[in-house]
């Protein structure tokens, strides 16, 4: 369930708010370089990559991950340059469809592909050096709304119960002989998601019980284990100084 | 244990239905007391223990809790004196970490940060899961999980501990150290069960539902030993006190 495997490393020791504030506005500068701005996103790029690989064994596991979100930055990748208009350097003719690729489309689809990998790889470090529960006790005490963050801690709470009682219920109705990939099974597989989706309102008035009982009452109190101090302080400087000079060469 | 901690007079519950489920109970229940509720599926036991708590508004009658009564007003104080632990663990376990879910009470009670973090010490001490803080609710096994969610409860300081089905879906190993560690507990203690041998060896008395009413109540091993009582009920007498006869 904890899907952190660099928590355990220097990175990872830090309060999660360090990483929070250190990789949110990095996602944000990232995309505020100027177009065609290559060299600064690859070196912020390039940090963030070193940054996971000092955090040594799980680095690549983590990195790995973002072999899922690959396919997305390739698909815009590959289109854009027929989607802008400009000097033509080639043209593909397939049958009716006739698509010219341009070296403004080019342009713009290393810009959005370089920048969609410098945001993967930002991504990618803070959520492989921070477990969820520390990451949303950072969020709350660094001031979003803390419903906000209870409904979120649930939700990863009970995605994995959700998960399982959907496995469950699939078990279920394959032991009686349910095929799954037969076109007479979707009104089916409604019917269960539909059951599943009722087992969890029934768990939800259950939860909503067990919190009341320990005196919730609708106001959400959370408390941090935190400590943000000298290290956390020298790594901000250190990691948002380096950026900025990366990216804008201030 | 003379003082009355839990009394109700002529209680009447009934869900939107409008199906009575519980009908005229009126009990009392003493100081330090350790009461077994008993009784067929649907008798009204998990939600008179409810009641208790005030989860559960009657629709008539009343409950008092150490002289309080149970009212929206009260509330707060309440369920600062009444633990209620929920039948299945997962719903008692909402958070991502133990620490966050035996921290959950303290902090709604308002309590300063280095009292929480003692009593969430504490608790944890209890129920024998030192060094689980950090561990997430799908990491435990059935045993660890309800003495994790004893220590939810726990950590709140109740006067009274409410538990519906509490050795429910355990193995015989963690049921045993359930049974050790609830003995142990210096509260009131209600448990509604259907482990009459459970409720035997923990309960000094019972109370039997059925219906929503209240048909027998006595000393421990004097109901259970009752089997035509019992089989009226739809209840079968523990084999240890079948075999003790």
């Amino acid at each position: 369930m904890h899907a952190a495997p660099l928590a355990t490393s220097w990175l990872g020791q830090l309060d999660a708010r360090a990483r929070l504030l250190a990789f949110v506005p990095a996602l944000v500068l990232v995309n505020l370089v100027g177009r065609g701005e290559l060299v600064p996103v690859a070196l912020a790029a390039t940090l963030f990559l070193g940054l996971a690989l000092s955090c040594g064994h799980g680095a690549l596991s983590v990195l790995s991950r973002g072999l899922f979100l690959l396919p997305f930055v390739l698909f815009v990748v590959v289109t854009l340059p027929f989607a802008a208009e400009g000097q033509a350097l080639f043209a593909l003719d397939l049958g009716p469809l006739h698509l010219a690729a341009t070296r403004e489309g080019l342009e713009l689809a290393a810009d959005a592909g370089l920048r969609g990998c410098a945001s993967i790889l930002a991504v990618l470090v803070l959520s492989g050096t921070t477990e969820p529960p520390r990451l949303f006790e950072g969020m709350a005490s660094l001031g979003m709304p803390r419903a906000f963050v209870l409904v979120l801690s649930m939700v990863y709470r009970y995605l994995f119960e959700i998960a399982g009682e959907l496995a469950r219920v699939r078990r279920a109705a394959l032991a009686r002989a349910f095929r799954m990939t037969s076109v007479r099974a979707v009104p089916r597989l409604g019917t269960m998601a539909g059951a599943v989706l009722v087992r969890s309102v029934e768990r939800s008035e259950q939860v909503n019980r067990a919190m009341r009982a320990r005196g919730f009452d609708g106001e959400v109190r959370t408390m941090t284990r935190e400590r943000f101090g000298p290290p956390e302080i020298a790594f901000l400087a250190l990691f948002h100084g380096l950026l900025v000079v990366l990216l804008f060469g201030v | 244990m003379h003082r009355p901690i839990i009394e109700t007079s002529d209680v009447c519950f009934a869900y939107h239905d409008g199906k009575p489920v519980l009908t005229g109970i009126s009990l009392s229940i003493l100081h330090e007391d350790s009461v077994g509720f008993i009784g067929p599926n649907g008798a009204g036991k998990s939600t008179l223990l409810m009641c208790f708590n005030g989860l559960l508004k009657p629709t008539s009658g009343t409950v008092r809790v150490d002289g309080l009564p149970v009212v929206e007003a009260n509330l707060k104080e309440v369920r600062r004196k009444v633990g209620w632990m929920a039948q299945d663990s997962n719903d008692q376990l909402f958070m991502p970490t133990l620490f966050e879910d035996v921290a959950f009470g303290p902090l709604n009670l308002g309590l300063a940060r280095e009292e929480v973090l003692s009593r969430v010490e504490d608790a944890f001490r209890q129920v024998g899961l030192s060094g689980f803080a950090d561990r997430a609710p799908s990491h435990l096994s059935g045993g660890e999980r309800k003495a994790a969610a004893i220590a939810t409860v726990l950590s709140m300081r109740p006067e009274i501990l409410l538990l519906d089905e509490p050795t429910n879906d355990l193995d015989h190993a963690s049921r045993r150290a359930l049974i050790d560690l609830l003995k142990r507990l210096p509260v009131t203690r209600v448990v509604a069960s259907h482990d009459l041998e459970m409720i035997l060896e923990l309960c000094r008395r019972v109370i039997l539902f059925d219906q929503g009413r209240i048909v027998a109540e006595g000393p421990t091993a004097e109901v259970l030993g009752n089997e035509t009582l019992l089989r009226a009920h739809r209840l079968e007498s523990p084999l240890s006190l079948a075999l003790r006869r």
